[in-house]
Order: structure tokens, then C-alpha cells, then sequence
């Protein structure tokens, strides 16, 4: 706190004191040959140890996840740092800004406002505090890691540098500053396709359409704990099944499975990804290799700050034992959806609509075999409830409208007809760092003609009998 | 062959009118082993019980009961022969013929009358319906009592192309083998109805049974049918499919 408001008296002490400001002015060129006297590389001293200091005060500030700040960090922490052996007057219109010299005229520090270029220091730095010198950094870093359209302005330059070091200064701040002084708003990996000579030209056509986006995600930043943020899930989970009479034939005590959901591609706000899921059954008397999951993946932030995912998975029973095989879990199976979720403070609301495509599995009973028919599944399901620090309490309602579930076999026929399950249960869990941890139920609270979930022959996504506990211990990066 | 195919049917339905050949063809005994037997005990939950189902033998009583379904009677139902003392006949065999005698006092034969599999149990007739009674829902007025001899047809019956006349067979020494008379289930469910629940083996003592697996003498039903009938039938669904 002390350091930051140091920092606001000091760029307030030197806004006021250069009239130039409120202008629009150049800065970094710094190539009239007065600075050309020679200079030797920092690697250690106040000014490189500042250099660190800066880096992590970035770092919890999460500028990278400011639409234009992206490299700012990289910037600031790979530039290398050189040191005039003599200082020099302001001579430059590039060195009027605030952020450059002192109250003598002279200069701080110069640097090319192109990526990957160099700072250079005076001597008349070296008198300045670790504070002030956490300033430069971050502010001639900024010259090389704002669009081209902006990164020579230093009026534009100087108030974003102020609000990333303004006391409290918070990651919703520096992205409405960011937002109010770079139009365009792109993400930085289109800078720096685009070039600092391009992109001033390419960045007028191009920047109505991602206005609206910039300013959207100002208003919906993506909050850290977002799912989109750290999509990729490992994580180890058991159910017990609470079996019914129905089920009572095939009895499925409880199944143990190990999801690796990995999200290596897209983009920060549209990442994609491919999971695998393998489980193991557990019957009255022994256990058995269950279904293998493959799944592809992808989330995405909404321009109105909603948490999307969609996914595709198929659930293959190819793998599984022989027994599991000749049984009516013994089928492929194929689902699809998407989830809308929003987290606000204290609460949180998803939903979720789901498809999943008929099948059909062969049970083998002595000499005699009958087919199950699986028809198609159509699920809709709402979770909600309350965040409480790292805590979440809440729970989900669920309707499933199922095609018709048909068993045939030698001079027997049993259809359902078209049905419907109605499911709830709660939902509790705890996140800290990396880790998350949740225990969840899930039970049939009503149905028609006397279904439950091994009706649905889809042990993998929606468990068997009248319903379930479980718990899941993950890791999400 | 348009002209053709009408040709072909109308020698078909001409040789199925015919009045000489359903006479002059004898009666034939016809034999089909179950598809479909079942244990239900009330002592077994589990329907996938695999003791309960492709056994060498079951031991039924008082809480143990057996479902034996032919489904391949379907296929027959129109041209199975009841006229004039034409039965319908189900065989079982103990594993002890001495115990034909406790056998003859202590099983029935009973017309099941609503759908069932495999995974039956006492209590469900199938997954995801129980039965109005555990145990098993049946036609108790349509209940038969076994003989230990087989209903036969008379020689002389299938002679002069009448209608066959059932004669016991001469009494011989008890092999453990029971025939249950079914022809009333036949003629009120399979060609009355147009269902085919099979029947249950209820018993009051306990007492053990030839299994589906035993070969020879794994539960079977009989009956006579005129030579030929069935191949005619197959004849004209084959035309018909074409």
C-alpha cells in the first residue's frame, strides 16, 4: 500500500509539474545521437532488483488477462536493461513525458516503442526510489507492449501506468483504464501479428468489430476462479449407487473413475480440449473395467460474461469385460450439450442441455439372448448455489425426457413408451489453489412407467438405480 | 411374370383348399423342447442369478416355483390337431423316479397369465414390473394334475383319416416321467387368446426336476398335426413373402 501510494504522489508530482501532458505527445526515439555515448548492461543493482519487484507486482495485478496488456509482463521482465554513462537533457518531444525526466531536464530513461527493445537508463535514475524505479519499469515497458496505435502516446501511456500503480489498484481498474485508452482493444497476439507499422492501419478497419468485445469484457472480466479460466480437470472420482429393485438384476455397487480433461488449445478465452475418463465397476463380488470416456471439449467466455462449455463424448464399452459386455450397461454411448454458467459473488447459476443418442446391448442369459433399446435421452438440468468463500453450497434439479427403452427377447417384449425422470440432489464443494474437492448426490425424485437411471443404460454419465453420493478430488490448472 | 407368379399362387391356395390331402395325411407327433425355463424361488433376488436358469436340474416346493415357456409353439398355433380327443401333452421327469408317486399328488401345471423373462424373480416378472402376486401370476381354475402315463392316438384313428381318438398308453414301471394333459391351455391362450405366457410348475413338496440341460429328458410338450401341414403353411408364407 505504501508503495503504490508513493508511486500516485510521484507520477501526481510529475503530471503536474509537465504541462506537455495534456497534449499528446511522442516519446522513446531517443535517437539524435545525444544518448549514443556508450553504455554498459544492468544486470544487477537497485535498477535490475526493481526490475523484479515490478514483475510481481504485475503479476498480481494478472495484466495479462487485459485485452492489450498481454506481453506486458514479458516486456518488462525479459528487456534488457542498459545504463548511459552520462545523463542527457530533455531534448526529445519523446522525452517530455513525466514518466522520463526530472524536474532538471533530465532524462530517466529512453526505449524504442516496438516489442523486444531495450531500456535505457541515466544516471539521474539512479537517484530515483524503488518505488519510482517500479514505475519506470512498467512504464517503458508499456511503450513496447501497447498497441502501435497507442504505445507512442504518452498521455494515454502515462494514465495507464498510473492506474497499475495508483494505490488499490485492482485488475478490474487497469482493465477499465486499458479499455478507455486502447480503442481497439485486441489481444496482443493480433499486435504483434499485425506489426507496429501495420497494425496503426489494419487497427481503424478492424477495431469497431472488436470494440464491443473489449468493452464487454471490461464490464464481465473473467473472474480467477472461472472454469474457462482453468478449464483442465485431473481428478479421481467414486460413486455408490443406491440401487432399486429393477436393478436388482444387474447390481452396480459402485463405480471408481479417473478423468484427465487436458485443454491445450484455443485461445484464453476459448480454450479446447480432449478428455479421457476410464472406470472400474464394482459388482456384489468382484469388479470389472467399466467404460472408457473420450470426450472433446471446449469452453468459452462469453462477451456477456457467461461461462460456456460445450462438450461431445462417447462412452465406449468395447473395453470393458466380457460380463459387462452381456449385460444392458454393454453399450456405446454418445452425448452432447452445452452449459451456461455465471458466478456472481455469492452465487452461481448453471444450466445445462444435454442430448444423448439411442442404442441398443445384447444380455446373454444361458442359451437365451435379449436386446435392450435404448431411445434417446434429452437432458435438461439447472444447478445453483451459494459461494461462501471457498466454499460452494448448492444443488441441481434435472429432467430427462427419454425415448422409448425396449426389451426384447424370446416371446417377451417390454416397452416404456416415452418417459420421463426428475432428479436432484446436492451439491457441496471446496476450492483452494489448485485443488477442488466436492461430494454431490443425485436421486430420482419422480419418473414415469416406474423408470430410474439404469432405464437410461448410461452408467457412466448418469449412474444406475434410484441414484447416487459421490465425492471428487481434482486438480484444476 | 406377373402371370407366372399368379399361376404359382393360385396351384397353392388350390393344393391348400384341397379337402383330400388334410384327410389322407396322417397325423404326425410333433415334439419341441422349452426355450425358456426359470426357477423363481423366494429365497433368490437376484433375477441373473445364473442357478436359476440352464440348470441340469431345479428343485421346486412350496417357495420354489418353475417357468417354462415354448415359444416355438407360436409358429404352430392353426394347425396343432384337438379334435376329437387331440392333445396337447407336457413332459417332465424327475431326477427320482420314486418319487412319482409324492409327484402325482404334489405338482400342478398352471396357465401363466401375464409376460415374463429371465430375469424373473419371485417377486417381478421382469425388471421393471412385479408380479400382482409374488410368485407368480396364474389362471388357478386352469390348473392340471400329471398322469405318469403319456395320452396316446389310436392306430386306428389315423387309419381311416378321422379325427385322432386319444387311448392310454399300457401301464408301465414309473421312469419319473409326468404328463401334464395342456390342451385347454392351448386352445384358451395360444389359439384362444393369441398369447403365449407359458405355463408355472407349482408344487407342494419338495422335489427335483430334469433341467433344460439334461438331454433326453429336458421338459417338452407334444402334440399331432396332419403331415405336411406345417410345410403348406411355411409354402404359402414363402409365397406370400415373395
Amino acid at each position: 500500500m505504501k508503495t503504490n501510494f508513493t508511486l500516485t504522489l510521484l507520477a501526481a508530482a510529475l503530471l503536474a509539474a509537465q504541462p506537455a501532458l495534456a497534449a499528446t505527445t511522442k516519446v522513446g526515439n531517443g535517437d539524435d545521437g545525444a544518448d549514443l555515448e556508450g553504455f554498459t548492461e544492468l544486470t544487477a543493482g537497485p535498477i535490475a532488483d526493481s526490475r523484479k519487484a515490478a514483475v510481481e507486482h504485475l503479476k498480481r495485478l494478472n495484466v495479462q488477462g487485459v485485452s492489450g496488456l498481454g506481453t506486458l509482463i514479458p516486456e518488462v521482465e525479459k528487456a534488457q536493461l542498459f545504463m548511459a554513462k552520462r545523463d542527457v537533457e530533455a531534448s526529445l518531444t519523446e522525452d517530455q513525458g513525466s514518466f522520463h525526466t526530472n524536474f532538471t531536464g533530465l532524462v530517466f530513461a529512453r526505449t524504442l516503442p516496438e516489442p523486444h527493445a531495450p531500456t535505457r537508463f541515466f544516471p539521474a535514475a539512479s537517484k530515483l526510489s524503488e518505488d519510482q524505479l517500479i514505475a519506470l519499469h512498467i512504464h517503458e515497458g508499456l511503450h513496447r507492449a501497447l498497441p502501435a496505435s497507442v504505445r507512442e502516446d504518452e498521455n494515454k501511456v502515462a494514465q495507464i501506468t498510473l492506474a497499475i500503480t495508483s494505490p488499490g489498484a485492482t485488475h478490474d481498474r487497469v482493465k477499465t483504464a486499458a479499455a478507455k485508452h486502447i480503442p481497439e482493444g485486441r489481444s496482443n497476439y493480433l499486435r504483434a501479428a499485425g506489426g507496429s507499422s501495420g497494425y496503426a492501419v489494419e487497427a481503424d478497419a478492424e477495431a469497431a468489430s472488436f470494440r464491443s468485445a473489449s468493452v464487454a469484457s471490461d464490464i464481465y472480466p473473467i473472474p480467477d476462479n472461472a472454469k474457462v479460466k482453468r478449464p483442465s480437470v485431473f481428478g479421481y472420482t467414486y460413486q455408490r449407487f443406491n440401487q432399486s429393485a429393477e436393478s436388482e438384476a444387474n447390481p452396480v455397487e459402485s463405480m471408481h473413475s479417473v478423468q484427465s480433461l487436458l485443454y491445450p488449445f484455443g485461445t484464453e478465452r476459448v480454450p479446447i480440449g480432449i478428455g479421457i475418463e476410464a472406470s472400474v465397476l464394482r459388482f456384489k463380488e468382484e469388479s470389472q473395467l467399466g467404460p472408457l470416456g473420450l470426450s472433446f471439449r471446449m469452453r468459452l467466455w462469453s462477451v456477456r460474461g457467461f461461462d460456456i462449455g460445450t462438450w461431445a463424448s462417447l462412452s465406449l464399452n468395447t473395453l470393458s469385460a466380457e460380463e459387462l459386455k452381456n449385460s444392458p450397461y454393454g453399450r456405446d454411448v454418445f452425448s452432447t450439450g452445452i452449459s451456461i454458467r455465471r458466478d456472481l459473488k455469492n452465487f452461481y447459476v448453471e444450466n445445462i442441455i444435454g442430448v444423448t443418442t439411442p442404442g441398443t446391448s445384447t444380455q446373454k442369459l444361458g442359451t437365451v439372448t435379449y436386446t435392450h433399446h435404448y431411445g434417446s435421452v434429452v437432458n435438461a438440468n439447472v444447478k445453483a448455489g451459494a459461494r461462501l468463500g471457498d466454499f460452494t453450497v448448492g444443488g441441481y434439479g434435472e429432467i430427462l425426457l427419454a425415448d422409448n427403452y425396449r426389451l426384447s427377447g424370446p416371446n417377451f417384449e417390454d416397452d416404456t413408451g416415452r418417459y420421463q425422470i426428475v432428479g436432484a440432489g446436492p451439491d457441496i464443494g471446496f476450492e483452494q489453489g489448485n485443488l477442488g474437492f466436492r461430494v454431490f448426490g443425485r436421486y430420482v425424485v419422480s419418473s414415469t412407467k416406474g423408470a430410474d437411471f439404469t432405464t437410461l443404460g448410461n452408467i457412466m454419465g448418469k449412474g444406475t438405480g434410484q441414484g447416487s453420493v459421490g465425492a471428487q478430488l481434482s486438480v484444476l490448472f | 411374370m406377373k402371370h407366372v407368379f399368379s399361376i404359382l399362387t393360385a396351384l397353392s391356395l388350390a393344393g391348400c383348399g384341397s379337402p383330400k390331402l388334410s384327410q389322407e395325411a396322417p397325423l404326425n407327433e410333433e415334439m419341441r423342447v422349452s426355450d425358456v425355463i426359470k426357477l423363481i424361488s423366494s429365497d433368490i433376488k437376484e433375477g441373473a442369478d445364473d442357478t436359476t436358469f440352464d440348470q441340469q436340474h431345479y428343485r421346486v416346493g412350496p417357495s420354489r416355483r418353475l417357468l417354462i415357456m415354448y415359444s416355438s409353439l407360436n409358429s404352430h398355433v392353426g394347425t396343432i390337431n384337438t379334435a376329437n380327443g387331440g392333445k396337447v401333452t407336457l413332459e417332465l421327469s424327475l431326477t427320482i423316479p420314486a418319487d412319482t408317486d409324492s409327484a402325482l399328488n404334489a405338482f400342478k401345471i398352471c396357465p401363466i397369465t401375464d409376460k415374463w423373462m429371465l430375469l424373473a424373480t419371485w417377486e417381478r416378472a421382469f425388471p421393471r414390473r412385479k408380479w400382482n402376486t409374488p410368485g407368480g401370476d396364474f389362471d388357478l381354475a386352469g390348473c392340471v394334475s400329471p398322469t405318469s402315463t403319456k395320452p396316446a392316438v389310436s392306430s386306428a384313428s389315423q387309419n381311416q383319416s378321422t379325427q385322432p381318438q386319444a387311448t392310454a398308453a399300457p401301464a408301465a414301471d414309473p421312469d419319473g416321467s409326468l404328463y401334464f394333459d395342456i390342451t385347454k391351455w392351448y386352445l384358451n391362450y395360444p389359439k384362444g387368446r393369441g398369447v403365449n405366457y407359458g405355463l408355472i410348475l407349482v408344487s407342494t413338496a419338495e422335489l427335483e426336476i430334469m433341467g433344460d440341460r439334461s438331454g433326453g429328458r429336458s421338459p417338452r410338450i407334444y402334440w399331432y398335426e396332419r403331415e405336411g401341414a406345417q410345410d403348406q403353411n411355411n409354402r404359402y408364407y414363402q409365397f406370400g413373402r415373395k
